[in-house]
């Protein structure tokens, strides 16, 4: 199901690769479907829709893409401030789909799979023996 | 009225912590127990999402902890908007014990004694030692991981498996505690980490929160349920229950619930019993209102409802310049620091509190920390603390305040139209100043493990894990709702099993005083029943 049209997408592409800039071996937003990522996650609640669609506009009626980069980050700074809204999801919603992306949880140390079902190999830790000396002040718990 | 079923020995609402161990102490010794449970049985192989790529957004949607974000079918809405803590809970087979973190501490003895010691709210008519047995049961029951010899508790029964690795995040920790020469120990955990009872051992996947698809963590579908109904015991699921009936003698009758078809069902009963959470139980008993009863049942006290206690949190959070393998391990890492929780008199608040440690946040949940900006700064902030942190729970204990409350909204219900509760909820100063205090202790032992910088939220709202208070144990009727044995005193075939009946909140977690509390009910139930 598709809420954003090519137009609402572009200016989107954009905005979201400034939210989270691709610096080696971190990809891009753009590059790896966070558009068709956030076109999904609102698609079902009217009330992102609306949100998006008209923030979006918003920022269109403003020229946005015919902006420097310096003076897009400029006016997304001050467009936070006025439509918090919004900008906050337009923030969860990008980094949902960034940092769940397997691209991504690769790239930052992770194995790039899920918790489950293999999980990881835990060190059992060396200073359960620091518990001696924990033991050896005695009874701190308060007898009625 | 609609449908009319047989009667039982004893019906019990909700299939959480409490009506879990309850209805297998009844079923073992022969009583004919059903449960209605408001919620459905999860499958935790095709139920979780921790096998999913997106596992991590479902803490945001169908796995929220709170109702009002998640808001599935089985959910009721809550008005939490007059408090600075939201109440956090789930409805399934199991309760809260689905997403529970499984932090298995006890109340310690000198919880039982608040008004002795310490001259504040009251004693409890039940004590630590006679509860003993029943906790040492509900241990062998869930399955707990942890090291006896805790100087923090008398003396316990052995744990059931070897405590939660550490990892290189706790060898870092605890060398704090160590440097200042403070109380830590591995708290006792409901987790298997060796194979205990036909499950596994935990693997160390990580979000707890999110259920155990490998049933390491012992929520109560896969505890004390299958072998309760092996034994007879009967449960319902989406049953959604409105009210419970009384008879010309003022003894509880029946429960009407909606069925999964929104049918109305009548469950008449002998006994009936309450364990639906510490705001679903005094939602029910306000809702069941009558001519004989019109301030709800079992409310002549005018207390059902009153004394709301939360535990409310200060969270504080280290960051180091190593990584420290945070993700690794269940994510509570059952470390918990009792150095604070006995009153002192030195101190400007009375009672205490305790530190439970938090391994590092995954990946989406560093980002969205509040700490991660967005532009050309973004990557190095999360560098900075992903894998990197370590945090404290700072669990102060909440004393009983009677403007603290559930009540019934007048304009909201739940999608069959049953009246959903209201919240009204106060910090107090004494628990304000503890967990100030709180703050600048956890500061000093993330400073003395070598943190390079510590932030902290003074106040958690999405925190509300444990409910408690509402319908208060006592053995004045005046002054209480129900008596030690969980029996109400205006009604008594009428009980209450869950977190409601707490006197007092300690400062731990809740569950495994909840649990033992049910058993020990249970046995004054079976031997009436003789």
């Amino acid at each position: 199901m598709r809420t954003l049209s090519k137009s609402n997408s572009d200016t989107l592409a954009v905005i979201v690769d400034l939210l989270i800039p691709e610096v080696d071996p971190l990809p891009s937003p753009s590059k790896i479907n966070i558009i068709e990522h956030i076109d999904n996650a609102i698609s079902h609640t009217p009330k992102l829709i609306r949100l998006f669609v008209e923030g979006l506009r918003d920022i269109d009626d403003k020229d946005f893409l015919l902006l420097k980069e310096k003076e897009q980050i400029d006016f997304l700074e001050r467009y936070e401030c006025s439509n918090n809204l919004f900008f906050a999801e337009l923030i969860r919603h990008t980094y949902n789909g960034y940092y769940t992306n397997p691209m991504v949880v690769k790239a930052i140390g992770m194995t790039g799979q899920s918790p489950q079902p293999k999980g990881y190999d835990l060190e059992q830790g060396k200073n359960f023996k620091l518990l001696e000396k924990v033991r050896e002040r005695g009874q701190i718990w308060r007898n009625p | 009225m609609g449908i009319e079923n047989d009667k039982v020995d004893v019906l019990v609402i909700g299939a959480g912590a409490s009506g879990a161990a309850f209805s297998w102490k009844l079923a073992k010794s022969g009583i004919k127990v059903m449960c209605l449970e408001q919620g459905d049985w999860i499958n935790p192989l095709t139920d979780y999402s921790t096998s999913d790529s997106d596992w991590e957004i479902h803490r945001q949607t169908n796995f929220n902890p709170n109702p009002n974000f998640r808001s599935l079918n089985v959910d009721y809405p809550i008005n939490d908007t007059e408090s600075p803590i939201a109440p956090l809970m789930y409805n399934a087979v199991g309760g809260s014990t689905i997403h529970w973190s499984a932090h298995f501490p006890r109340l310690k003895p000198s919880d039982f004694r608040v008004k002795t010691l310490d001259h504040v709210a009251d004693d409890w008519p039940i004590s630590y030692f006679e509860l003993e047995p029943y906790f040492d049961l509900n241990d062998k029951m869930m399955g707990v991981a942890g090291i006896i010899g805790d100087p923090a508790y008398p003396p316990k029964s052995p744990r059931q498996t070897p405590p939660i690795g550490l990892g290189k995040l706790g060898d870092k920790i605890t060398h704090g505690f160590d440097k200042l020469g403070w109380h830590w120990w591995p708290s006792d955990s409901a987790i298997n980490t060796v194979e205990y009872d036909g499950r596994p051992g935990c693997n160390n996947c990580g979000p707890c929160d999110l259920g155990c698809s490998i049933k390491a963590k012992s929520s109560t579908d896969v505890t004390y349920w299958p072998k309760a109904m092996k034994l007879g015991a009967r449960l319902v699921t989406n049953a959604r229950v409105r009210e419970i009936t009384v008879d010309r003698d003022g003894k509880a009758k029946s429960a009407i619930y909606y069925d999964s078809d929104g049918n109305i069902q009548e469950q008449y009963a002998s006994t009936i019993v309450l364990a639906a959470n510490g705001i679903g139980t005094p939602r029910i008993l306000l809702n069941s209102t009558s001519t004989k009863f019109p301030e709800g049942l079992a409310n002549s006290s005018g207390l059902v409802g009153k004394n709301l206690m939360f535990h409310p949190y200060s969270i504080v959070t280290g960051i180091f310049d190593e990584d420290l393998e945070g993700h690794k391990g269940p994510t509570p890492l059952n470390i918990i620091c009792s150095e604070f929780y006995e009153t002192d008199h030195a101190r400007d608040f009375v009672r205490g509190y305790a530190y439970q440690v938090v391994r590092s946040s995954a990946p989406l949940a560093t980002a969205l920390s509040g700490h991660v900006p967005w532009g050309k700064k973004h990557h190095e902030a999360f560098k900075k603390r992903f894998n990197r942190t370590i945090t404290f729970a700072v669990i102060g204990e909440d004393l009983p305040e009677t403007h603290n409350k559930v009540t019934i909204d007048a304009n909201l219900s739940d999608s069959f139209g049953i009246p959903s509760p209201k919240i009204q909820y106060q910090l107090s100063d004494n628990s304000r100043k503890m967990l100030d205090h709180g703050v600048g202790t956890a500061t000093q032992v993330m400073k003395a493990a070598g943190a390079t910088e510590v932030t902290h939220d003074p106040l958690k709202r999405e925190a509300g894990w444990h409910l408690m208070g509402t319908t208060k144990m006592g053995t004045d009727p005046k002054n209480s709702v129900v008596n030690k044995y969980g029996q109400t005193h205006d009604i008594d075939n009428l009980f209450v099993i869950d977190g409601s009946i707490f006197v007092t909140a300690g400062a731990v977690n809740p569950t495994s005083t909840i649990q033992a509390l049910a058993l020990h009910i249970a046995d004054h139930v079976i031997s009436k029943s003789k």
